[in-house]
């Protein structure tokens, strides 16, 4: 009777201790999760348009992202599960586009958004600008190097559908345009020579 | 009733399995305390490294532009100036991670390393810990100047 008691205590304290040494485990393993979800989430929303997917870490982490559209913005929530039963979840949520403004200081038209580091000069002249009616765009005078290329249409009558489009910015971007003029002629900077053209925002 | 004494024979054995019983517990008991106490020690030199990683990364996320990133901090110090255009630098000395902001210094935790690997737009940190894998996370470069 004493030594079925005796295994008895035995065996509680050490099913006890085991149940704390697993906490001690999952804990550990939930600090590395947070991290890991932390990093996904920094590289999904470093993406132009963050995708949901799914994928794997070392030491046996693994990730599962979702991209959920909420308006005019985008819902992301990050999921890392881990060994010892661990689990984190990072939610957020962010533009679905970056949106940009023009300000005038200092008598120079510029340029800012949330991905750059500081304004960007467009115009030395901040009088050398004019607004649309709706006060939705704005024409100014960029200095530019180069010779101005003009394009004729389809380009005009959709100047804000592609600036607004981020695929078609970036296709325009890379071709080496930067401005648009208000009656939709592309300006592309051709080294050489210097030229001032009228661009739109 | 009668009763009946045990042989010599019967003692032995019933006293050797007893004292078998109690080495083997005291074994297990032991040798489960000792993994508890390294795990243990173990789960707080974690909960340090995530402190001082969560630290350095809210003092990097204020940051506007970096001068360069060196791999790793043994090597050389992270210099970048902050959002209020305070020079900063990240430097170890000994085992402990400290800020140089301006003329003030603050130490942000334990650390015997810090690694860093910029790509695509994020930067990788990694605080190597001893007898464990590093903790790894990342933290985008979006809005900051890089070398």
């Amino acid at each position: 009777m004493g030594m079925a008691l005796l295994a008895l205590i035995l065996v509680s304290a050490l099913v006890i201790l085991q149940w704390a040494l697993m906490g001690s485990l999952r804990q550990q393993s939930q600090t590395r999760a947070a991290f890991l979800a932390q990093q996904q989430m920094e590289s999904l929303l470093q993406e132009e348009e963050p995708r949901a997917g799914q994928g794997t870490f070392a030491e046996g982490y693994a990730w599962k992202a979702q991209v959920t559209a909420v308006d005019d913005f985008l819902k992301l929530e990050v999921q890392v599960k881990g060994p010892a039963g661990a689990a984190f979840t990072l939610a957020t949520e962010r533009r679905r586009e970056l949106h940009s403004l023009a300000l005038r200081s200092q008598d120079k038209v510029f340029q800012t958004a949330e991905n750059l580091p500081e304004p960007l000069l467009l115009a030395e002249s901040g009088s050398e600008y004019c607004l649309s009616p709706d006060g939705q765009r704005m024409a100014y005078v960029a200095p530019s190097e180069g010779k101005p290329q003009i394009r004729e249409p389809p380009i005009p009558t959709m100047i804000g559908f592609i600036f607004n489009d981020p695929t078609r910015r970036r296709r325009l971007t890379a071709m080496g345009v930067r401005t648009l003029t208000s009656s939709g002629i592309l300006s592309r900077p051709t080294p050489g020579t210097t030229r001032r053209s009228c661009a739109l925002l | 009733m009668r009763r009946r004494a045990f042989t010599l024979l019967e003692v032995t054995v019933g006293s050797g399995v007893l004292f078998l019983m109690v080495v083997m517990a005291s074994m297990a008991t032991t040798s489960y305390l000792r993994a508890y106490r390294h795990y243990t020690s173990e789960g707080a030199k974690l909960r340090v490294a995530a402190k001082t990683l969560e630290t350095l990364c809210f003092e990097l996320r204020s940051a506007r532009s970096f001068e360069a990133f060196p791999k790793s901090l043994r090597q050389a110090p992270l210099n970048f100036e902050n959002s209020g255009r305070q020079k900063c630098s990240l430097l170890l000395r000994g085992d402990q991670l400290w800020l140089q902001r301006d003329k003030e210094s603050i130490r942000l935790g334990g650390a015997w390393d810090v690694q860093f690997l910029a790509h695509d737009g994020l930067l990788d940190i990694a605080l190597p810990m001893a007898a464990q894998p590093a903790l790894l996370t990342a933290l985008s470069l979006r809005g900051m100047r890089r070398p």
